[in-house]
């Protein structure tokens, strides 16, 4: 099965489920879900999705997706993905299971986009001298501190929306 | 089913379950902390704070005086960046909002710039002290909307709220060459910058 980056970028931005397959319930909305996560094993469940926000804009590099489900079990699964313009920026998903709304929204008020930033500097390479260095962190903060911001964006108007009811 | 609620700048889509959880839960108020007490939303009836009015003007240094005043409280509900909304009971004691629609310096740009900023003060009911800060620059594709509310202890934690509201916030780091957007964006964020400073220049006395 493809990875994420490896599909039609277009039926990424319009698909807000990751491998849904139909299950034969009573509920309709019920299905099948396999969550890939960067650096560990996919996150496999059956349930619904109760909703989603997403900041893509073609004026940005990236962008980011949040998830929320309900598992048939009455649990409740977050996935935060992070999507790249650039097909040669590999895009990361991180996804976590939580046994109440309330923790998994907790999960998504403490995620850390500063993870998701590459350094882009190759820390071996002795050959930098130290205003490149200087301008690499300088960069390096600048992006880190973006990457917060516009996660941040995201989440605010996600939990807003939700506020409002 | 999934309803969208919001189309710009992000896409939210919102189910049913989750719209009733909401209506039946407590979920959406945090754990405690340091923040001001939070009410459960059922309790809490949505407050429209997008007047564009000066509803008091009253500088931090004199809430004190007007404490006794005896202000009407009720329950406010402010958005913020990467939070819950911030929920308590408490009175508005200094509000400003300024809408801007300024020729853009860019000939590549003929539309007009658009900008929208807030800034408020409010008490709560037990005497604390809570800011809020908002800008939005709607016709800009890549800037994203900033919401801030913080509680304020202190003078320096209200110098420090104002100092973290910079106009920089509303753009990514733009790594794309060649800096095409530079000049303007400079532009943008002094333009923004000043009128933030005016709105809350009574606040910073």
């Amino acid at each position: 099965m493809a990875y994420m980056t490896d599909t039609n970028r277009q039926e990424m931005i319009s698909a807000i489920m990751e491998d849904p397959a139909p299950v034969q319930t009573a509920s309709p909305a019920l299905m099948q879900y396999r969550i890939r996560r960067s650096g560990g094993r996919p996150l496999v469940f059956r349930g619904i999705e109760l909703g989603m926000a997403m900041s893509f804009s073609p004026a940005l590099p990236y962008w980011y997706e949040i998830n929320l489900f309900r598992t048939v079990e009455q649990t409740y699964v977050v996935a935060v993905k992070q999507f790249h313009q650039s097909a040669e920026t590999k895009d990361s998903v991180r996804a976590w299971t939580s046994p109440s709304l309330g923790e998994a929204l907790d999960k998504l008020e403490a995620y850390d986009p500063a993870a998701d930033i590459e350094i882009g500097v190759d820390a071996a390479d002795t050959g930098l001298c130290a205003a490149e260095l200087a301008a690499h962190a300088m960069d390096l903060r600048a992006r880190v501190l973006s990457a917060r911001a516009h996660f941040s964006g995201l989440l605010g108007e996600f939990m807003h929306e939700l506020d409002n009811g | 089913m999934l309803d969208q609620t919001s189309q710009t700048p992000f896409v939210i889509k919102v189910s049913e379950e989750l719209r009733h959880l909401r209506r039946t839960g407590q979920w959406l108020v945090a754990p405690s902390d340091s923040r001001p007490r939070t009410l459960q939303p059922d309790s809490a009836p949505v407050t429209d704070h997008s007047v564009d009015v000066v509803t008091q003007v009253v500088s931090p240094s004199s809430l004190h005086s007007g404490i006794g005043v005896a202000p009407v409280m009720s329950v406010l509900r402010l958005r913020r960046d990467g939070r819950r909304p911030l929920v308590f009971r408490g009175t508005t004691v200094f509000k400003a909002v300024s809408h801007q629609t300024l020729p853009d310096p860019s000939s590549r740009q003929p539309r007009p710039l658009v900008a929208s900023q807030g800034f408020a003060i409010y008490l709560t009911e037990t005497g604390q002290v809570v800011a809020s800060a908002s800008m939005e620059l709607p016709t800009e594709a890549a800037a994203r909307p900033v919401h801030r509310a913080a509680l304020v202890t202190c003078a320096g934690d209200l110098h420090r709220f104002l100092h973290d509201c910079r106009p920089e916030h509303l753009f990514e780091a733009d790594h794309r060459p060649p800096a095409e957007d530079a000049d303007r964006r400079r532009w943008i964020g002094s333009t923004l910058r000043s009128e933030f400073e005016r709105l809350t220049a009574r606040c910073r006395a």
